[in-house]
C-alpha cells in the first residue's frame, strides 16, 4: 500500500535514471531521441497514475507522505510543466550534447516537486525541496560556454543554499516547539495549546516564511530572480517560473494552511505583508524592463505575491483560490515563454521586448495566444487570470484583510503598464529589416505548446466550474477532509 | 525544576531550560577566548624583520604556495566520497535485512542498481580516466 501510493513519484524517478542511461547507449537514435521519449512516457504514466489515485486518501509511511487530492492536483501541474518544457527544449543548444542528463535532471526535479506536494513531514518536504533545487542549479548553468548561464547557476546555488538553511532552521525551531516533524502531529500539538505567540513558534514561522519565500521568489527575497531567470536557458526559466513556483506554494499550503492552521494569528499578517511587498515590488520593477525574460521574472515575483494572498487568508477558500490561480498561471506563463523561445531561435537578441516587434502580425495565431496570455496575466475579465485574482482577493476580504485585496487590485492596474506594452510592440511595432536573423531552427513542437497553452487559458475560463470543484476538493483534502 | 534554573525563566522560554548548560559552556569558552585576545592586545609588541618572516616548522617556505592541480584529483576525490557514502548505507540495511525478508532484499537491490548505474554513467563519461 505504501509503495503503491508513491508510484507517481517512483515512475518519474525511474524515468530519470533510465533517460540518463539512454544517453549512454551506442545507437545514434537512442542517444538522440531516447531520453526525450523515455521522459515523456514516464511523465505521462505518472500523470495517469495521479488521475487513478484521484479521490483516494492514503497516508503512506506513517503519515510522512500524504497521497490525497491536493498532491495529485499538484502532480498534474508539475507534470504538465515538465512535459511542456521537454517539448520546448528540443534542439536547445545547452542540451544538444547531453540530452540524457538534461531530461533526467528535469525529471529528478519534477520528482522532488511531487515529493513536496505530497509531504506530510517536514523532513520529506525538505528533501523534496533540495531534490528539485539541486537539479535546477545544474540546469541553470547548463550552457557552460555562456558567462550569463554560469552566473545564473552560481547565483541560484548560493541564494538557494541560504534559503534552504533558513528554512531548515525554521523547521528545527518548529520541531523544538512541538516535538515532532509530522505535519499532522504538529497540528495536534498546536491545537488548544498555549504556544500561540510563543517566541519559539513565532521565530519558526518567520524563518519558514523567509526560507520558502526564497524558493517562491516573493519580495523581499526575490533579488536573485531576474538575474537567474535571464541567464538560465529559456526552457529552464519557464520550468523555474512555473513548476518551482507551484512547488514552493505547495510547501506554503502544506505547512501553513495544513500544519500550522491552529496558530493562524501568528502568521497570516507576516505572509500578507510578504505578499503585498511582492506585488508592489514585482509590478513596479517590471515596468522598466526591456528584456522579456527579466520582465517575466519580475512579473513572476508579482504573481507569487498574488498566489500568497490565498495562503495568507489561511482558509480552504484561500487554498482553493491559490490552486486555481496556480493552474491559470502555469498555462499563461508557458504560453509567454514558448513565444520567447521561438523568437530566441530566430534572432540573436530574441529575448528582448523589441524582438517581438510585428511578430503578432506575421503569425496571428501566436499573436492571439500572446494576447490571451498577457491579458490573462494582467487579470482581464473574463479570462482565467481574472477569475483567479477575483477568488484570491475574495478570500482576503473574507479573512478580514481588505488592505491586501486593495494592494492586489492596485498592483494589477500597474501591471497593465508592462503587459500591454508587450502587446503593443508585438502587434503594432516595426522592426528594421537589417536586424540580425539567427536562423536557428525553432523547436519543432514549440508551436504546439503555444497553441495548447492558449487553448488551456480559454478552457480554464470556460470550464471554470469543474476545475474549481477539483481545486476545492483538493483544498479540503489539505485539512484532512 | 531546580530553583536555580527558575531564576532565569524570564531569559528563555521554559522548554529551553535544558539548554542552560550549553549557555554556560558558551560563556566559559567566550571568557577563555576573550582572555587570549586581550592578552595579545595588552602585551608588549616589538616586531622585527626576522619575526615577521613567514615560516613553516622552523624553516623558510621554499616554493610558492598556490599550485595548480589537475582537475582529475578533484574528480576522483569527489566520486570516491559519493560512492563511499552511498555504500556506507548498506551497513544499516545489512543489519535488518534478515527481518525485512524479500521486500528488504528487493529494496536493497534497487538501491544497489542505482549506485551501479551511476558508476556505469561515470565510467562511460570518462570521469575515471586519468588524463
Amino acid at each position: 500500500m505504501n509503495l503503491a501510493a508513491t508510484t507517481p513519484i517512483l515512475i518519474v524517478g525511474a524515468g530519470a535514471t533510465i533517460s540518463l542511461s539512454m544517453g549512454l547507449l551506442p545507437w545514434r537514435f537512442a542517444q538522440r531521441h531516447g531520453p526525450t521519449i523515455v521522459a515523456l512516457v514516464g511523465l505521462l504514466a505518472a500523470a495517469v497514475m495521479s488521475l487513478v489515485f484521484w479521490g483516494d486518501r492514503i497516508e503512506a509511511f506513517d503519515g510522512s507522505l500524504h497521497i490525497d487530492r491536493f498532491s495529485m492536483l499538484l502532480n498534474l501541474i508539475f507534470i504538465t510543466a515538465a512535459i511542456a518544457v521537454i517539448l520546448l527544449s528540443i534542439r536547445e543548444p545547452g542540451a544538444v550534447d547531453r540530452r540524457g542528463e538534461y531530461a533526467s535532471l528535469i525529471l529528478f526535479s519534477t520528482a522532488g516537486m511531487m515529493l513536496v506536494g505530497a509531504a506530510g513531514d517536514l523532513i520529506v518536504l525538505f528533501v523534496g525541496i533540495e531534490l528539485l533545487s539541486v537539479a535546477l542549479y545544474v540546469l541553470a548553468a547548463l550552457e557552460v560556454w555562456r558567462e550569463r548561464s554560469l552566473e545564473s547557476g552560481l547565483k541560484y546555488l548560493i541564494v538557494g543554499a541560504v534559503g534552504s538553511s533558513i528554512l531548515l532552521y525554521g523547521f528545527a525551531l518548529l520541531y523544538g516547539a512541538t516535538g515532532t516533524t509530522r505535519l499532522g502531529e504538529i497540528a495536534e500539538a498546536l491545537s488548544g495549546s498555549t504556544l500561540t505567540g510563543e517566541p519559539l513558534v513565532f521565530g519558526a514561522v518567520v524563518l519558514i516564511v523567509a526560507g520558502l519565500g526564497f524558493k517562491a521568489s516573493a519580495a523581499p527575497f526575490h533579488m536573485w530572480t531576474p538575474d537567474v531567470y535571464e541567464g538560465a536557458p529559456t526552457p529552464i526559466t519557464a520550468f523555474m517560473s512555473t513548476a518551482t513556483k507551484a512547488a514552493a506554494l505547495a510547501a506554503f499550503l502544506r505547512v501553513f494552511t495544513g500544519g500550522l492552521v491552529e496558530i493562524e494569528a501568528d502568521w497570516d499578517l507576516i505572509i500578507g505583508v510578504v505578499a503585498a511587498a511582492a506585488i508592489i515590488v514585482g509590478n513596479i520593477a517590471a515596468l522598466v524592463q526591456d528584456n522579456m525574460k527579466r520582465l517575466l521574472a519580475y512579473s513572476s515575483v508579482a504573481q507569487a505575491g498574488y498566489l500568497l494572498i490565498g495562503v495568507a487568508a489561511g482558509s480552504i477558500q484561500g487554498a482553493e483560490a491559490t490552486l486555481y490561480y496556480l493552474l491559470a498561471y502555469l498555462v499563461m506563463t508557458l504560453a509567454a515563454f514558448a513565444i520567447v523561445i521561438i523568437r530566441e531561435r530566430e534572432v540573436i537578441d530574441g529575448d528582448t521586448v523589441g524582438a517581438l516587434a510585428g511578430y503578432a502580425r506575421r503569425r496571428p495565431v501566436h499573436g492571439a495566444v500572446l494576447t490571451l496570455a498577457m491579458l490573462s496575466l494582467a487579470g482581464f475579465p473574463p479570462l482565467s487570470g481574472f477569475l483567479g485574482k477575483f477568488l484570491l482577493f475574495g478570500s482576503a476580504v473574507e479573512a478580514d484583510m481588505i488592505w491586501l485585496a486593495v494592494i492586489g487590485a492596485i498592483g494589477s492596474i500597474i501591471s497593465l503598464g508592462y503587459y500591454l506594452r508587450v502587446l503593443g510592440v508585438a502587434w503594432f511595432g516595426d522592426r528594421p529589416q537589417s536586424a540580425a536573423e539567427q536562423g536557428l531552427e525553432s523547436p519543432r513542437l514549440a508551436g504546439l505548446v503555444t497553441v495548447a497553452s492558449g487553448l488551456a487559458i480559454v478552457a480554464l475560463a470556460v470550464a471554470a466550474s469543474p476545475v474549481l470543484d477539483a481545486c476545492r476538493s483538493a483544498a479540503e483534502s489539505l485539512l484532512g477532509a | 525544576m531546580p530553583a536555580a534554573v527558575a531564576g532565569v525563566g524570564w531569559l528563555c522560554p521554559m522548554e529551553l531550560n535544558d539548554y542552560l548548560p550549553i549557555l554556560v559552556f558558551l560563556v566559559a569558552g567566550g571568557v577563555i577566548a576573550g582572555a587570549l585576545l586581550t592578552l595579545g592586545l595588552l602585551g608588549p609588541r616589538r616586531p622585527s624583520a626576522v619575526k615577521e618572516t613567514p615560516y613553516e616548522s622552523g624553516i623558510l617556505g621554499a616554493t610558492p604556495v598556490r599550485q595548480r592541480f589537475s582537475i582529475d584529483f578533484y574528480m576522483t576525490a569527489m566520486l570516491f566520497i559519493v560512492f563511499d557514502i552511498e555504500l556506507a548505507f548498506l551497513y544499516p540495511i545489512a543489519v535488518t535485512l534478515r527481518d525485512d525478508g524479500m521486500l528488504g532484499l528487493i529494496v536493497l537491490l534497487v538501491f544497489v542498481f542505482t549506485v551501479v548505474e551511476a558508476l556505469v554513467y561515470v565510467w562511460k563519461k570518462g570521469a575515471l580516466e586519468w588524463r
